[in-house]
């Protein structure tokens, strides 16, 4: 039983922390901000990305250059095939995605959703494009699953800051 | 030590005792002598406090096995949450209905496979995989029974299944991952030549049928899906923005093997036959005692230079012919991609085998079979035996390319599915043979009749997929298959032809899921 978490960690690409740090490298401070979302934060995301979204409660992670914020940072998970993946989604202060960053994979297949050209779509992404496979999101055979999973990530934390931009959330 | 909340408890339980006791004795002697009183009211209070302790005693030992057995289900609970997470049950399958123009062939709903697949991560990078399959399969039934009878003693012996039915363990491996670069397999493995043979789940792909060349003729040495028994390395390697990976592997290998074939017919006007046919033809080594000395090796490299993109050349070699015959090798070479512009997706594999020593092994099966026929006939039954060696030529070669068009029209509404797609595939495929075994015969040991040809079998397809989610798969295709020369005959392992057949059209519809 203790040997469970290991068990299922799969490939760890990144921790929490070197993924913050690849996502603001010219960051002298990073801020974490705990925050709820109220039923109409929630509605309005759950309209944006399609589907009614479980969280209610958010973690913001933002990076500032002294008083200059270079973007927020969200770490989400979603479900591959069956089971969890972790991803980051920085996002630019003009509310596009600046990258996508795996953290774990448990995935036996699928693998190639970490790779830099396959996260390499997502840049510049905003609310406004697809986030589709098939659309604007290249499909990778045998990983169809986690193409999808990862599109639907990303758009929820668009969504999310988003709706976080627009005064929603409370510590 | 008594916890305080007892002792607290015990004083609650014991007040109302002192009262009622007090009381009581109050009300039937006003005037009690000084000391007698005191003593039975002590004595009750004590027995009332001692049946108190003996109650709450119980009454902990119960607590105390209720939170064992609390415990004992909360680790129940937990076992089988990590057997949940660490053991997963998937599985694909599919089904069709199917016309076809060949005279032979009815128009049939197919429930063509089942596969049943299991995962588990035994330990932190030991793995376990296996599919079993369940190939037009519904019932199988086995009755034996013995008795007293004539005299004697009988043993009567039925076995009664749904025809063309298969079960069959496709995969079964553990693996064991010292790096994403070196891994090591072993158990009945995939042989990695070819991308569809690895690639073979059902509804992976837009059309139900597989191709002539890993499944209908096939070019492979035996058809997909072909694992083997063996034990071998596999890993990727990260190479600037793509991957190269690699499987390399040693089996038990396919091998020349007997199928025999029961036949009980009765004849007007003439007399009722029985035969046993026994046919020889390439089939998955054993993954019991090889039946012969040499081992195959199969290796596959591939290289993705970006996500969706891959390009892989592939080898499989080693002996094909049981320790009874003169031991010849067959050596089967591949190059398959995948690639993907303007929307478009073109996939493809090219695989050419040859058998090496064909015509010294049709001579060295004469003389082990000696009879290629013998037959034996009375006024009322003939009684026949016939040795076959089939599926063999000296080199077969053949491709299939498919372009796919996965899109979906903002016009029509997606049904509560999240990003479905529609699928327009054309597939097209080519198999040459060359030296087919046509025909062999022989007697007293020596071959009297050896005929070899070369043939072309051709199919085209196109068909269109709908995708409501990625693993599930609703397709109606048109295909034309068409030979040369000569009929459709003995040129494929599913197709019912006569000899005076040389094209058919078909059409299907299919459905194909994963879970």
């Amino acid at each position: 039983m203790l040997l469970l978490p290991l068990l299922l960690a799969g490939t760890v690409y990144h921790t929490d922390e070197e993924a913050l740090a690849l996502a603001f490298p010219e960051a002298t401070r990073l801020a974490l901000r705990t925050l709820e979302l109220d039923e109409a934060a929630r509605a309005r995301i759950s309209e944006e990305v399609g589907y009614p979204i479980r969280e209610r409660v958010v973690v913001l992670h933002e990076g500032w250059r002294g008083q200059e914020l270079l973007g927020r940072a969200y770490i989400l998970e979603e479900i591959g095939k069956t089971l969890p993946f972790r991803f980051l989604v920085a996002i630019r202060p003009d509310g596009t995605v600046d990258q996508v960053l795996l953290l774990t994979y448990r995935e036996p297949r699928g693998f190639e959703i970490e790779r830099d050209a396959f996260r390499g779509q997502y840049r510049g992404k905003s609310l406004a494009d697809p986030i589709r496979r098939g659309a604007d999101i290249r499909n990778v055979s045998g990983a169809t699953l986690s193409v999808d999973a990862l599109s639907r990530g990303v758009r929820r934390a668009l969504a999310i800051d988003r709706a976080l931009a627009h005064g929603a959330g409370g510590p | 030590m008594r916890s305080t909340p007892y002792r607290f408890l015990l004083l609650l339980l014991a007040l109302p005792l002192l009262a009622a006791g007090g009381i009581a004795v109050g009300a039937e002697d006003p005037a009690p002598a000084p000391g007698a009183g005191s003593d039975a009211q002590l004595a009750r209070i004590e027995d009332h406090l001692r049946a108190v302790e003996e109650e709450l005693a119980r009454l902990k030992e119960s607590k105390a096995t209720s939170d064992a057995r609390v415990g004992e289900v909360e680790e129940q609970v937990a076992g089988l949450q990590s057997l949940a997470e660490r053991v997963r049950i998937g599985g694909y399958g599919s089904l069709r209905w199917e016309q076809s123009s060949l005279a032979d062939a009815s128009n049939t709903f197919t429930f063509r496979r089942l596969v049943l697949t299991t995962e588990a991560q035994l330990a932190e990078h030991l793995r376990f995989y296996s599919e079993l399959e369940y190939e037009r399969f519904r019932k199988l039934e086995l009755e034996r029974s013995v008795s007293r009878q004539d005299g004697g003693l009988a043993l009567t012996q039925s076995v009664g299944g749904t025809s063309d039915s298969e079960i069959s363990l496709e995969q079964a491996w553990l693996e064991w991952e010292f790096d994403p670069r070196l891994r090591l397999r072993a158990g009945g493995v995939l042989v990695p030549l070819g991308r569809f043979n690895q690639n073979h789940d059902d509804n992976q792909w837009d059309l139900t049928r597989r191709t002539l060349v890993d499944r209908g003729v096939p070019v492979l040495p035996v058809a997909a899906a072909w694992d083997e028994l063996g034990v071998g390395l596999n890993g990727t390697f990260q190479v600037g923005e793509g991957d190269l990976s690699y499987q390399l592997y040693v089996v038990n290998g396919a091998a020349l093997d007997g199928e025999l074939e029961q036949v009980a017919a009765t004849r007007s006007p003439d007399t009722r036959k029985l035969a046993f046919e026994a046919e020889f033809s390439p089939q998955t080594g054993t993954f019991s005692s090889d039946t012969k000395e040499g081992k195959a090796v199969a290796g596959r490299l591939a290289w993705s230079p970006a996500p969706g993109h891959e390009i892989a050349a592939s080898f499989y070699t080693g002996r094909y012919t049981p320790g009874y015959l003169d031991g010849r090798n067959v050596l089967s070479l591949a190059l398959d991609g995948i690639t993907r512009f303007a929307g478009f997706e073109l996939e493809g594999e090219l695989v050419t085998t040859e058998w090496g020593g064909l015509r010294s092994v049709a001579k060295s099966f004469a003389e082990q079979a000696v009879f290629g026929e013998a037959a034996l006939e009375n006024s009322e039954l003939e009684a026949e035996v016939e040795f076959e060696l089939s599926n063999l030529a000296k080199r077969k070669t053949g491709y299939w390319l498919e372009l796919r068009y996965p899109f979906w029209p903002s016009f029509l509404p997606t049904a509560g599915f999240a990003n479905p797609q529609l699928v327009p595939v054309l597939r097209f495929e080519q198999v040459w043979f060359e030296d087919r075994l046509a025909e062999l015969a022989f007697t007293g040991g020596a071959v009297t009749a050896l005929r070899l040809e070369n043939r072309l079998l051709q199919r085209a397809t196109i068909g269109l997929a709908y995708r409501p989610t990625p693993l599930i798969v609703v397709s109606a295709a048109y295909e034309y298959t068409w030979a040369d020369h000569g009929g459709l005959l003995g040129l494929t392992n599913f197709l019912p032809a006569r000899a005076d057949e040389r094209d058919l059209h078909a059409v299907s519809l299919g459905v194909a899921f994963g879970f």
